[in-house]
């Protein structure tokens, strides 16, 4: 079953596209929720919550864009929401940040595997973190991420700056034989 | 490397990488019931447990009737064609017992027959002790058996009397030929048939005593061995073995070997256990382009290490050769992954670059000159994962026995259902990390394959009555992957295997 069948029937409401649909995409939905909220019962619920939206506005669904993209604005907004709902609001700090982010990192960084970056995502700031998802990874504007936030532009560029520099810190202080090591024993282990 | 490149590689994985759902309470707590509760597992099962349950019923109830039949010609008197079957088996019997007397007279001196008179005199009290507990014990059992027409059939009353007077039992035996005691001649034929019976086996008899007299007399003698063997046998025989217990006349049977048979069966039931040996043949595909490099390295890098199967049958077979086979089956396929991983360590060590000497009035100064050397090693590490995949399927095949001299050969078809697949092991997944845990979930594996089919041929040899072993190689096919619908590679196979089995029949036919 292909995607534009899956959608399809999604829009008619069958239960066997649906069903695949959330076969399809739960997984990667998960992760992306995870990112936002660091707590696995939340992200569960986020994820839940998306696949409602998803299942409820997927008639307004243009097939103008990517639909991988469609569905993972809805996951982060439900993330946002779930982390608004629990701290009454998502919090970001107002700040002015102008260091210069160094341009270059070591060439380890590129081995880094997924849980080595996940793992340094989540060393961030919360503020900057979520940011950094925003942009980096989602591929969010500053604009939109301002409005996402309820934040100003300005705050945005500050956060992502922040959580550059503070990335590139993370980076230089890990040692490639250490890196090494590690990915030595977790195969190991797996 | 640029800040960028590294945000740009941190993109690309994050953004496609994935974690572990539970999809069942995903589905369920959306309210997404889209797979029915499958009614064909339950419904193959309890059709198989039924159609299994009405063989096993058909057999028994099969082989109880003819021996009941049996049963019921040495219980009634009446005339039919069992009793008249049985007559002449008693007949026989009547008929041997009188030769094998005479033939003892022949081979004997006046003194040895008149000792077999006193024997047969003895044991003639016995019989009638023996026949008068018989029919106590079955007026108290059985009051339905009409035991006043079974024991006037063998004739307690004549027994009784000779035993009050022996010497007219003697007279008795002396004129039928030293011929086997009345009592046991009588229950070898109905009391309304004596007169008729006896008339006929006189003149019997002294046809085979004509006979006799014909023969040489080492034949004679000889046979004479095989009829003492016979008539020694029927007074050891009480009168409850002979016309009421099942069990312990069947022990007399076989000493007839020329009773004729009449339990040639139409189907016979047979219990089959089998172990065998596959070499699988595994498809793996994709439609993700994305997988496309896993794919890869899967084909080259995985290899099946063995596959093992074991399994019980049970076999309805109609004596025209076709026969069905329903049953169990269990198996386990073992696959490994070698991961080759190239390991880069960095030494740095002081290498003597330069000396320089210098003289400086009568002082030499010696300077080295040292520099670090990063010499780089690298190593291949193999990390060598394996998992297996146990399954258990519910076969049903049909097929045909040809025979041919010395053995028979069987040409089977038949289908399997995969009631259960469970893997466990750790299976390569190229992402990081490299090999993920297979656990008791549908994230790679399906829990069921459902239909697959089959067909080979079973050589077989017999071993005894009972008994067969046979050879088979055998062809087996999925039609559905074995990979659930996250895992991006399809994982299907089929299998050649070689089995051998041991058929174990419960009737020859």
């Amino acid at each position: 079953m292909n995607l534009n069948t899956i959608i399809e029937g999604c829009k008619r409401q069958d239960s066997k596209c649906q069903e695949a649909l959330v076969k399809q995409y739960a997984p990667i939905l998960l992760r992306l929720c995870n990112r936002y909220l660091y707590d696995e019962h939340l992200a569960y619920d986020a994820m839940q919550d998306c696949f409602i939206n998803v299942f409820k506005y997927i008639n307004g669904y243009k097939e103008e864009g990517k639909f991988e993209a469609w569905i993972k604005r809805i996951a982060v907004n439900c993330s946002l929401n779930v982390r608004k709902k629990m701290s009454g609001s998502i919090n970001i700090e107002e700040i002015e940040y102008t260091n210069d982010v160094p341009t270059f990192v070591p060439d380890f960084a590129a081995k880094f595997s997924t849980e080595d970056l996940l793992l340094l995502i989540e060393r961030l700031p919360k503020s900057a973190a979520i940011v950094f998802n925003m942009y980096v990874v989602e591929g969010y504007s500053h604009k939109e991420i301002a409005e996402a936030l309820d934040i100003k532009e300005s705050s945005s560029r500050s956060q992502l700056t922040r959580a550059r520099t503070k990335m590139i810190e993370m980076i230089n202080d890990c040692k490639e034989s250490e890196k090494i090591r590690m990915d030595k024993i977790r195969i190991q282990y797996q | 490397m640029d800040y960028l490149d590294f945000e740009k590689g941190l993109k690309d994985k994050l953004s496609q990488s994935r974690k572990e759902v539970d999809m069942n309470r995903l589905l369920n707590d959306l309210n997404i019931h889209n797979e029915k509760p499958s009614r064909f597992i339950p419904g193959f099962l309890s059709t198989s447990a039924l159609l299994i349950a009405f063989l096993s019923i058909a057999y028994f109830s099969y082989t109880n009737y003819f021996s009941e039949k049996s049963t019921s010609v040495a219980h009634t008197i009446q005339a039919n064609e069992a009793s008249k079957a049985v007559e002449i088996d008693k007949s026989q019997l009547s008929i041997e017992a009188n030769v094998s007397s005479e033939a003892s007279i022949i081979a004997q001196s006046k003194k040895a027959q008149n000792k077999i008179i006193e024997v047969e005199q003895q044991e003639s009290s016995q019989k009638i002790i023996e026949a008068k507990t018989a029919k106590s014990i079955i007026d108290q059992t059985n009051p339905q058996i009409n035991t006043n027409s079974y024991f006037k059939g063998i004739g307690i009353d004549q027994a009784s009397e000779s035993v009050l007077n022996p010497k007219k039992n003697l007279n008795n035996s002396t004129a039928k030929h030293f011929s086997i005691p009345a009592e046991n001649k009588i229950i070898l034929s109905p009391k309304n048939q004596t007169t008729s019976k006896e008339l006929d086996k006189s003149t019997k008899s002294a046809e085979i005593i004509a006979d006799i007299n014909a023969k040489p007399l080492e034949t004679i003698k000889e046979n004479s061995q095989v009829w003492n063997s016979k008539i020694e046998a029927i007074p050891s025989l009480s009168l409850i073995t002979l016309q009421t217990n099942e069990t312990q006349s069947a022990s007399f049977l076989p000493l007839l070997k020329d009773c004729p048979t009449f339990k040639d069966r139409l189907w016979t039931f047979s219990f089959i256990p089998e172990i065998g040996y596959q070499w699988p043949i595994k498809k793996l595909e994709t439609d993700d382009a994305n997988a496309a490099g896993l794919l890869e390295e899967r084909k080259q890098d995985e290899i099946t290490l063995e596959s093992f199967q074991a399994a019980a049958y049970f076999e309805l077979k109609h004596n025209s050769g076709l026969y069905l086979k329903p049953g169990i089956s269990i198996s386990k396929t073992n696959e490994q992954f070698k991961l080759k991983n190239n390991i880069t360590i960095s030494d740095t060590t002081l290498q003597l670059v330069r000396i320089d000497t210098i003289i400086v009035n009568d002082t030499i100064e010696i300077t080295q000159i040292y520099e670090e050397k990063i010499s780089d090693s690298t190593f291949v590490n193999t990390i060598n994962s394996t998992y297996s995949i146990s399954q258990v399927d519910i076969p049903i095949s049909i097929g045909y026995t040809h025979l041919l001299e010395g053995f028979a050969i069987d040409f089977e078809i038949g289908a399997k259902f995969n009631i259960l697949t469970r893997t466990s092991g750790s299976l390569y997944i190229g992402d990081e990390p490299a090999f993920a845990r297979l656990r008791d979930d549908e994230t790679y594996f399906r829990r069921s394959v459902g239909l697959g089919f089959f067909g080979g041929i079973n050589i077989r040899k017999q071993l005894n009555a009972f008994g067969e072993v046979y050879l088979a190689p055998r062809f087996q096919f999925n039609t559905k992957t074995i990979s659930s619908d996250g895992n991006a590679i399809s994982q299907k196979y089929s299998n050649f295997g070689l089995h051998l089995g041991y058929v174990y029949t419960f009737a020859t036919k």
